[in-house]
């Protein structure tokens, strides 16, 4: 089907393009979204350090938090490139998913 | 919009994961009879497409980022049972995986992106088209089908966060999670995706409805 190759291409230019999404920000000295600050952050803006928040925020520790490979303060080419290669890690994840299905709604038998 | 863990109470995120299973529980059972070697592909490429979209943090006056989610366009090209598995894919992934989002809050962010919003936007598609096909009324139905379901499930979000201080403070007074009440957090969210996010969202749905509009009409399910 040639359209697959259209929204295979589609997804390749998102994932190429994602580092947008760091260095806009950058650009625009921009932080963190609504909501989504840290828990330093959050005692920095309001005075408040909640106490459930400061024991809830360290919970789960992410593989590759924030989408990045590297260091925290790593330049943004750097950071870019971790961007990018997340976003593949994220496409993989998902292909495997959906393959997997594939091949699990294809050995049941039709009802 | 991802909420980090720390910012919902557990009396907050433990209904919320409930409503998730639950939805989860009727998504699978409706997208079941539907699902064949053709859907699965389209599927992931939604999942595929929301999760990268969401990281296209986009910088706004007054110095916050948001981010379209892609639950609109998808809501209305597959139908929003299918538009909750393929977000919620996208944003357990993000949490699991990232940190995007937290893992308490997985029911919560689920609930908003992945339920309310692609229920939403169908639901606006759907009044504002009617039974018309007319090419311009299809077109405003697309952007604000992406505009307003984006600014309910900010709305809800928003609300999330707020009644913090209320149902989870500390017997000294202090908010034990998200600290910001209902004043703050609803105008504040409220405002930045009325005037920026929700057009970025409304603007996508409506360009990628127009593309299938123009090439896989038959592929759209709202206009079924």
């Amino acid at each position: 089907m040639k359209n697959y190759k259209k929204y295979i291409l589609f997804i390749g230019i998102l994932i190429v393009l994602s580092p947008l999404g760091l260095i806009l920000p950058d650009l625009f000295k921009a932080g963190d979204a609504w909501g989504e600050w840290s828990v330093e952050s959050v005692k920095e803006q309001s005075g408040i350090e909640p106490t459930g928040m400061k024991k809830d925020a360290v919970i789960y520790s992410a593989p590759v938090l924030d989408y990045n490979l590297g260091k925290e303060d790593d330049t943004l080419p750097k950071l870019s490139v971790s961007y990018i290669v997340s976003g593949m890690i994220g496409t993989g994840i998902i292909l495997i998913l959906t393959f997997g299905t594939i091949k699990l709604i294809s050995r049941k038998p039709a009802e | 919009m991802h909420i980090p863990d720390g910012y919902l109470s557990p009396q907050t995120y433990v209904p919320l994961y409930g409503v998730f299973v639950a939805s989860a529980a009727v998504a699978v059972k409706k997208v079941e009879k539907k699902i064949d070697k053709k859907l699965v592909p389209y599927l992931g490429m939604a999942a595929a497409f929301s999760f990268l979209i969401m990281m296209f943090n986009v910088p706004i006056p007054g110095g916050t980022t948001g981010h379209a989610v892609g639950a609109a366009i998808i809501a209305l090209l597959f139908g929003p049972w299918v538009t909750f598995i393929a977000v919620s894919v996208a944003l357990i992934i993000q949490a699991l995986v990232f940190g995007d989002g937290g893992i308490t809050a997985i029911g919560a962010n689920c609930v908003n992106m992945a339920l309310i919003m692609p229920f939403a936007a169908w639901a606006i598609f759907k009044l504002i088209t009617g039974k018309s096909r007319s090419i311009i009324r299809i077109t405003i139905a697309a952007f604000l089908s992406g505009y307003l379901s984006l600014n309910i499930a900010a709305l809800v979000t928003s609300i999330e966060f707020g009644i913090q201080p209320l149902i989870a403070s500390g017997a000294d007074g202090n908010p034990l999670y998200a600290p910001y009440p209902l004043r703050i957090a609803v105008p504040a969210m409220a405002i930045e995706h009325l005037i920026f996010f929700g057009i970025i969202e409304g603007l996508v749905t409506f360009l990628i409805f127009r593309y299938f509009y123009k090439h896989n009409k038959e592929l759209i399910e709202v206009l079924k």
